[in-house]
């Protein structure tokens, strides 16, 4: 297995192409018999008695065969067993399928059973009370060479450490439990990785040599010790002056074994990093190391067998207290972003302050957020009654699905609906499906850019964020296809996303089978077309809609104030000379087009804004009185 | 916060050379290198200090992609400045430059600072372009030119700022109009437009961001 994942290295480091490396490295590993490591799981074609089976507990590495080469049906993992690092067995397994498709699904279905290793956005911050919520504090320290032999710890200013050019670095991590019904051990640790930057994809993240690891504190904390060398180009960042005003973020990952826990523990902590020259003196500076709380939440594994009394757990999810705070300010999934307002967003009054270390503006990725998979069980009741009518007839949509469609589709049936609603038949699919296959196989004109664009498409998604990982690999055979498929389009930045989304619910093939007829039948391609010639009208019929809306708004506002009729009130005496007025009090303010616009208010409050100029309207009106009085100035 | 005056910028160049990069560099000071495909267009602003008056620069940034041009198009008309960029790694980037400059010529006031950026100085081990390729071409077309790291934050900083004092220097002369909004200059809103010759002095720098 070390020398795959050596190999693979390698070729990272030079530059090379892994998969390049992978397709020799496989060629070479069939070409050596190592019979008591390679077994089959599958089971011996036209029988159905598996062969060998075991529970794997984490892929370390898995790969395919080159595409276009004799290994395309071929595909590899190595995974590790045992107790102990002593002990553990690493293996290396190699396949080859009959049906080359296969290989795509096999790996789709790894994918999804081992998804959950890297950290999972959760469902939601409240906790039932019979969970098994535990909690554990991590905190960071790095330390410096200082010259003598020995590493001295770097000062830390709020969440920013403070770190010099070209020294060597240790970082010391220490893991202690805070809360949780039982004690949970750890075992050992088995990576310790780092990479400069912030929502790091987890190939990016670069594995440090350990120094030690043990228990610490009468066994209550687990200190891991690694070294970095600043001079591994990996790290340049890390090691380049930063300019005045200026951080860099960094990313530490620690992957834990926890005893009851079958799957590996990785706790991410994100941090802050100036760096300075070599030979800067710092003369004030706190010493403290930075923590952060980590929400473990477990559940039971049910299909553990309970064979011993050894209780194991599942993760359900690791949050840590950053996580949480974010996501609380984040915004909901189904609030529609206004176009202007991503990147940087121009909201001066945060960039100006001393204090910009809240965060509260940082860029929110695509991808991030929850989809709520929440449906009740009438809902689904529903739909199943919905569906099963309209597999009976394709031809006509069921009555009460807009009205269902308009409340949401449910998440897991999201895939066929969509199928159903782009009206793909069954004999169309398998038309598209040959095609598909015919389509990936060619070259197109577009591969670059779609390249290009890959790992800027929902970077923040789980399924997407790895690079050359399964999503992205999907995303760009659809877009390649789609840009073989329609010459004229060819691809679009932005087509990605929609493909993408496809994707998130059914299979490549029948993605590419709807995108299709979202852009001819339903007449998206349209606005890519002629540089966007569609777009520019709609911009246009969207702007002359605003105006009209905008002309009815001066009507209202100018039949606004036909009186409301006051209320009679008490009744006067006739003899007496009481006359009531009703005062009305308008507060408007220039909108920039040269205009002015009404305030808003709440209860008795006006609500102003800063530096706009203001216009007051009063209305005067008599609203009872024995005689009409006439205002004449 | 006020300011003396408002600048309105676009970032132009082939998609992938590091528009979107450079733009939060500037404004965030941070680099990310995981982000979201520009779309259409997107913006950012900060604060800058040039000769002790406040300045505030709103910074368009636009997809790349042919396509996308009959879009960003609109956006150079209101421009005071133009980042025209490159990356220095790929060759077909610098070579496109021409049509950018063209597009941006023809569709600007005539009077807008356009920089040219060759970016991703951090991959000198990839150049594909050499910086003298890079300023040979802006001497050509009379740009301004500097190469740039929005991964180490090297010149980002002076690539903005140098062009704030270009404008500033031009406003100075009387070359722009700054009553005419379509030259993509504010007033800010506490100042009156009465003294907008006022003699210049050194143009001192200093950046406004905050700092940890």
């Amino acid at each position: 297995m070390k020398t795959v994942k050596k190999s693979i290295k390698a070729a990272i480091a030079e530059g090379k192409s892994w998969n390049q490396e992978l397709h020799s490295f496989l060629l070479n590993y069939r070409a050596t018999p190592r019979r008591s490591f390679c077994r089959r799981l599958i089971s011996e074609p036209g029988c159905d008695v598996d062969m060998a089976s075991y529970r794997i507990h984490r892929i370390l590495f898995c790969a395919r065969g080159h595409m276009n080469s004799s290994e395309a049906r071929c595909f590899a993992f190595t995974c590790s067993h045992g107790d102990s690092i002593d002990t553990t067995i690493f293996q290396c397994h190699v396949f080859r399928c009959e049906i080359p498709e296969a290989v795509g699904k096999v790996l789709m279905s790894f994918a999804n059973a081992f998804r959950r290793v890297p950290r999972l956005p959760s469902s939601g911050p409240t906790y039932s009370p019979g969970d098994p919520l535990f909690k554990f504090e991590v905190s960071l320290e790095v330390k410096e060479e200082d010259g003598k032999g020995s590493y001295a710890v770097c000062p830390k200013d709020k969440s920013c450490f403070k770190l010099r050019r070209n020294l060597e670095k240790k970082l010391v991590l220490s893991v202690q439990q805070t809360a949780g019904f039982r004690e949970l051990v750890i075992e050992r640790c088995f990576g310790l990785l780092i990479s400069p930057g912030r929502n790091v994809k987890n190939s990016d993240m670069h594995l440090l040599d350990m120094v030690a690891m043990g228990t610490a504190a009468e066994g209550k904390q687990y200190v891991i010790s690694g070294v970095w060398n600043p001079a591994d180009h990996a790290f340049d960042v890390l090691n380049t002056e930063t300019s005045k005003d200026t951080r860099v973020f960094m990313t530490v990952a620690v992957d834990l074994v926890i005893v009851g826990i079958q799957e590996p523990v990785r706790f991410i902590v994100e941090t802050k990093a100036k760096i300075f020259p070599q030979n800067e003196r710092f003369w004030y500076y706190a010493k403290r190391s930075l923590t952060e709380q980590f929400f473990l939440k477990l559940k039971e594994d049910e299909n553990s067998g309970g064979s011993g009394e050894q209780h194991t757990y599942l993760v359900v999810s690791i949050e840590s207290a950053t996580d949480i705070e974010r996501r609380k300010s984040m915004l909901p999934l189904s609030t529609p972003h206004p176009p202007a307002t991503s990147a940087s967003t121009g909201s001066m009054s945060t960039l100006g302050d001393n204090d910009d270390d809240s965060d509260a503006d940082e860029p929110l990725m695509s991808g991030s957020g929850d989809v709520s998979k929440d449906c009740t069980e009438g809902e689904l009741e529903d739909w199943a009654e919905v569906l099963s009518r309209w597999h009976q007839n394709l031809k006509q949509r069921p009555s009460k699905l807009t009205a269902l469609v308009r409340r949401g589709i449910p998440e897991a049936l999201r895939g066929e609906v969509w199928q159903l609603l782009a009206g793909c038949t069954h004999d169309e699919e398998q038309e598209m499906f040959e095609s598909y296959r015919i389509l990936i196989t060619n070259d197109s004109p577009c591969e670059q850019v779609i390249a290009r664009d890959i790992h800027r498409t929902f970077p923040a998604h789980d399924f997407f964020k790895e690079a050359g990982g399964l999503g992205q690999d999907s995303l760009f055979k659809l877009s390649k296809a789609y840009s073989v498929y329609d010459e004229e389009i060819g691809y679009c930045q932005g087509q990605s996303f929609l493909a993408a989304a496809l994707l998130l619910h059914i299979p490549e093939e029948q993605a590419f089978c709807i995108l299709v007829k979202i852009m001819f039948e339903y007449g998206h391609r349209n606005i890519f077309r002629q540089n966007f010639e569609e777009l520019h009208l709609k911009f246009y019929q969207l702007e002359r809609l605003i105006e009209v809306g905008k002309v009815l708004m001066s009507f209202a506002n100018a039949f606004r104030r036909v009186p409301r009729l006051p209320s009679s009130g008490p009744t006067y005496s006739p003899g007496d000379p009481l006359f009531k007025f009703e005062v009305s009090l308008e507060v408007k303010e220039e909108d920039g087009k040269g205009s002015y616009a009404v305030c808003p208010k709440d209860k008795s409050c006006f609500k102003l804004r800063r530096n706009l100029e203001k216009k007051l309207v009063l209305s005067v009106q008599q609203t009872a009185g024995f005689r009409e009085l006439v205002i004449e100035r | 916060m006020s300011y003396a005056y408002l600048f309105k910028y676009i970032i132009i160049g082939d998609t992938g050379v590091g528009k979107s990069c450079l733009l939060l560099q500037f404004t965030d000071k941070r680099f990310q290198p995981v982000h979201d495909l520009t779309i259409g267009v997107e913006f950012g602003a900060r604060m800058i200090t040039i000769d002790g008056k406040q300045i505030k620069l709103q910074i368009w940034d636009t997809a790349g992609q042919e396509s996308f041009r009959s879009i960003t198009r609109s956006y150079y008309r209101g421009a005071a400045g133009a980042l025209l960029v490159y990356d220095i790694t790929r060759r077909d980037t610098f070579t496109h430059l021409t049509t950018w400059l063209e597009d941006a010529r023809q569709h600007s006031n005539s009077n807008m600072v356009i920089m040219l950026i060759g970016n991703k100085t951090d991959l000198e081990s990839r150049r594909d372009v050499k910086k003298e390729e890079g300023e040979a071409f802006a001497r050509e077309h009379g740009l301004i030119f500097m190469e740039t790291s929005a991964k180490t934050a090297a010149n980002v900083e002076e690539a903005f700022i140098n062009t704030a004092k270009e404008i500033y220097e031009k406003i100075q002369e009387g070359v722009f109009d700054i009553n005419n909004e379509a030259n993509g200059i504010k007033i800010g809103p506490q100042h009156s437009p009465s003294s907008p010759h006022a003699p210049s002095g050194s143009l001192g720098q200093q950046a406004g961001g905050g700092c940890c």
